[in-house]
C-alpha cells in the first residue's frame, strides 16, 4: 500500500528537481542582474530626490540633471529590476505549475543578456539627453523593438509549457501570470506604435502615455505579483485558497476595469471630457480586484490557528499584500474627481494632479506591492534551484525591515506630501515659493528613505550573488527569520 | 504524462499561436493605420487654418521690417550724429505730452480756431483713448450680483 505513494513522491521530487535544474541559470541570471539594476535605480533615486530639496547638488554635471536622472531612475526600476524579477519568477512558476522542464534555457539566457544590453543603452541614452520625454517610455526610440523581441523570446516557452501542461488543470496563479504575459505585449506595442511610429496629436500622445503607465502597472506588474502571491501563500502555509469565487471575481474585475484607467492624469487638458473622468472612475474601481485578491490570499495565510512560520518568503509576501491593500485605498483617495470648477467639492484629483503623490502611488505599486512579493518569491525559489539555504537570517532581516520602513516612509510621505503640495498650489494668493517650502521636508524624508532602502538592497544583492556562487548553507532546514525556530517545511505542500 | 497532450506538433503550433497572440494587437493597429490614411479633420485642424493665415501675415510683416543687423549697423551712425545735432521742437500734436506748456498752447490755438478747422489742422491734443462705456461694463451676473464687479467710469467723450 505504501510503495505506490512513495514512488509517486519520488517521481514528483525528481520532476521538480529536473525543472529547477533546467531553469537554474536563466532564473539566477534574471534575479541577480535585476537586483543589480535595482541598486542602480535606487542610487539614481537618491540623486534625483536630493535635487528636489538641494538643487545645487551635482548641478555642474549635465548627465545628472534632474530631467535626466529622474527618468533614468524610474526606467531602470521598471525595465532593469521589475521586468527581470518578473521574468525570473514567471518562467519558474509556469514551469513548476505546468510540470514541464524548460527546453530553451539557452535562448532565454541569450535574450536576457540582450535585454540587459538594451536597458543599459536606454539608460545611457536618457543620461546623455536622448530620452523621449514620455514617462515610463523614456528610453530612446530604438530600444523598444529590442525589448519586445527579447520579451517574446523569454516568455513564449512558458506559453508552450502551459499549453502542454500535465493534467490539463490550471491554477489561479497561472491565470494571472498567463494574462500578464499576453497583456504586456498588447499595451507595449500599442503605446509604442502610436507614440513612436505615427504622428498623432500631442495632447492625445500624452493621454496614451498616461494610459500606458497605468496599464503597465495594473496589467503586468500587479498581475504578476498577485499570481505569485496566490502560489506562495498556499505553498508556505500548506492551506488552500479559501474562495475560488473570490479568486475569479478578483481576476475578471481586474481584467475588465484596469484597461480603462490612467487618463485621469490629464483632467483639465483639451481632451474629450469623459476620458479623464472614465480613467478616474476605473482607477477607483480598481480597489475592488486589488482588495478582493489580497483579502483572499491573506485569509489563506491567517486561516490556521497555529503560529505562522518565520519564513522570509511569507513575511515579504505578507508585506506585499498589505501594500496591495494600501494601493487600493490610495487608488480611491487620489482619484476622487470632485467638481474641478468648484473648490468646495471633494477635489482630490485636482489637488494631487500636479504633485508628488503620483510618484508615491507608482513607487507604492512598483516597490511596496510588486517588489516585496518578488522578494518573497526570490527567497522561496533560490534555495530550490541552487540546492543551498540562505546564508544569514540577519541579512534577510535587515533587508526586510529596512525595505519596509523605507517604502512606508516614501509612500506615506509622497502621498500625504502630495496633498499638502496640491493645497499650497491652490492657495493662489501665496507666492509659489510656499509650494516648494511645503514639499521640501517630504523630499528630504524621501532621500533618507531611499538611502535606507539602498542599504537594505546591498545586503540582498550580496546575499543573492553568494547563493549563485553556490556559497549557501548545506542543510536540511530552511533559513528562518528567527534562527531559534528553524522549522522544517510544511508537509502538506501542493505537489506542483 | 498524457502523451497526446505533449508532442512536437502541439508545441510547434503553440509557438506560432503564442507569437500571433503577442503581436495581434500590433498587427491590427498597423492595419488600421495603413488602410486609414486620410488626414484627421477635427476642430483643432479647422482652427489651425486660420492660425496659419495669421502666421503668414506676421511672417510677412516681420520680413518687411528692418532686420536686426540693419538696426545694429545704423545705431553707431545715429549715436555719432546725435551729440552734434541741435534738438528740434516737437511739432506733431500726437507727440506732445498732455498738460505740458506746448499742449496748453496748442489747445488755446485750437480753441481760437473755427469748428472743423482744428481737426483738419491737427492742432487739438488727442483725447484719451478709452472704449465706450458699454464695452467695459460686464453683463449682469446670474447669481444675484455676488460676482458683479464695479463698472468702470464712463469715458468722457472728446471735445469736438
Amino acid at each position: 500500500m505504501s510503495s505506490a505513494p512513495s514512488a509517486t513522491a519520488t517521481s514528483d521530487a525528481t520532476l521538480r528537481a529536473g525543472i529547477d535544474r533546467s531553469l537554474r541559470h536563466p532564473v539566477m541570471f534574471f534575479l541577480t542582474s535585476g537586483a543589480a539594476w535595482l541598486a542602480v535605480s535606487i542610487v539614481l533615486a537618491i540623486i534625483s530626490s536630493i535635487k528636489l530639496h538641494y538643487p545645487e547638488f551635482m548641478d555642474d554635471c549635465g548627465y545628472f540633471s534632474y530631467g535626466r536622472v529622474f527618468p533614468a531612475h524610474l526606467n531602470t526600476l521598471i525595465y532593469g529590476w521589475g521586468f527581470q524579477a518578473a521574468f525570473g519568477v514567471l518562467i519558474w512558476l509556469m514551469a513548476r505549475m505546468s510540470r514541464q522542464e524548460c527546453r530553451a534555457a539557452g535562448t532565454i539566457l541569450t535574450a536576457g543578456h540582450v535585454w540587459n544590453l538594451a536597458v543599459l543603452l536606454g539608460t545611457v541614452g536618457i543620461l546623455r539627453g536622448s530620452g523621449t520625454g514620455m514617462p515610463w517610455m523614456e528610453f530612446p526610440t530604438f530600444v523598444w523593438p529590442g525589448l519586445l523581441l527579447c520579451y517574446v523570446a523569454i516568455v513564449v516557452w512558458s506559453f508552450i509549457q502551459f499549453r502542454v501542461r500535465d493534467g490539463g488543470r490550471s491554477y489561479v496563479s497561472q491565470w494571472y501570470l498567463l494574462a500578464a504575459m499576453i497583456w504586456f505585449p498588447w499595451i507595449f506595442v500599442t503605446a509604442n506604435v502610436l507614440l513612436n511610429c505615427t504622428s498623432g496629436h500631442p495632447v492625445m500622445a500624452a493621454a496614451i502615455n498616461a494610459w500606458f503607465k497605468s496599464a503597465l502597472m495594473f496589467l503586468f506588474f500587479i498581475p504578476v505579483a498577485l499570481g505569485t502571491a496566490y502560489y506562495l501563500a498556499p505553498k508556505l502555509t500548506g492551506r488552500p485558497i479559501p474562495s475560488a469565487s473570490f479568486a475569479r471575481l478578483g481576476f475578471w474585475t481586474l481584467a475588465v476595469v484596469a484597461p480603462w484607467a490612467g487618463m485621469q492624469k490629464l483632467a483639465g487638458a483639451p481632451l474629450p471630457v469623459f476620458l479623464p473622468y472614465l480613467g478616474a472612475a476605473a482607477t477607483v474601481l480598481l480597489a475592488v480586484p486589488l482588495a478582493v485578491a489580497s483579502v483572499n490570499i491573506l485569509r489563506t495565510i491567517f486561516s490556521g490557528e497555529e503560529k505562522l512560520p518565520k519564513s522570509p518568503a511569507l513575511h515579504f509576501t505578507l508585506a506585499g499584500l498589505m501594500g496591495v491593500l494600501l494601493l487600493a485605498v490610495a487608488a480611491i483617495a487620489l482619484n476622487l474627481p470632485g467638481r474641478l470648477q468648484d473648490p468646495s467639492g471633494p477635489a482630490a484629483l485636482k489637488l494631487t494632479q500636479f504633485s508628488i503623490s503620483g510618484y508615491g502611488f507608482e513607487i507604492l505599486a512598483l516597490y511596496g506591492c510588486f517588489s516585496f512579493i518578488m522578494f518573497g518569491a526570490v527567497y522561496f525559489i533560490v534555495p530550490r534551484i541552487t540546492c543551498r539555504e540562505w546564508i544569514s537570517s540577519r541579512f534577510i532581516n535587515m533587508h526586510f525591515f529596512f525595505s519596509a520602513y523605507g517604502i512606508v516612509a516614501i509612500a506615506f510621505g509622497a502621498l500625504f506630501g502630495g496633498f499638502m503640495q496640491g493645497s499650497a498650489q491652490e492657495a493662489w494668493l501665496q507666492p509659489w515659493e510656499t509650494v516648494t517650502d511645503v514639499v521640501r521636508p517630504y523630499a528630504a524624508m524621501s532621500t533618507f528613505a531611499w538611502c535606507v532602502i539602498l542599504f537594505s538592497n546591498v545586503f540582498f544583492f550580496v546575499h543573492l550573488a553568494l547563493m549563485w556562487l553556490h556559497l549557501g548553507l548545506r542543510g536540511p532546514n530552511p533559513t528562518m527569520l528567527d534562527s531559534s525556530t528553524n522549522l522544517p517545511a510544511p508537509a502538506t505542500q501542493p505537489s506542483h | 504524462m498524457d502523451p497526446t497532450r505533449d508532442n512536437p506538433i502541439l508545441r510547434f503550433n503553440t509557438f506560432w499561436w503564442a507569437l500571433w497572440t503577442f503581436l495581434i494587437f500590433g498587427v491590427l493597429l498597423a492595419a488600421v493605420i495603413v488602410f486609414n490614411p486620410k488626414p484627421p479633420t477635427n476642430l483643432e485642424d479647422a482652427a489651425a487654418v486660420a492660425r496659419y493665415v495669421t502666421k503668414d501675415k506676421v511672417t510677412e510683416a516681420q520680413a518687411a521690417a528692418l532686420s536686426s543687423a540693419e538696426i545694429a549697423a545704423a545705431i553707431p551712425k545715429i549715436a555719432a550724429d546725435l551729440p552734434s545735432s541741435k534738438p528740434a521742437a516737437v511739432e506733431k500734436p500726437e507727440q506732445v505730452v498732455p498738460g505740458s506748456p506746448t499742449a496748453l498752447k496748442l489747445g488755446a490755438v485750437a480753441a481760437a480756431a473755427p469748428n472743423g478747422a482744428s481737426a483738419s489742422a491737427g492742432v487739438s491734443p488727442p483725447a484719451p483713448s478709452q472704449p465706450p462705456a458699454e464695452a467695459v461694463t460686464p453683463p449682469a451676473s446670474k447669481d444675484g450680483g455676488q460676482d458683479a464687479r464695479p463698472t468702470a467710469p464712463s469715458a468722457t467723450p472728446a471735445k469736438p
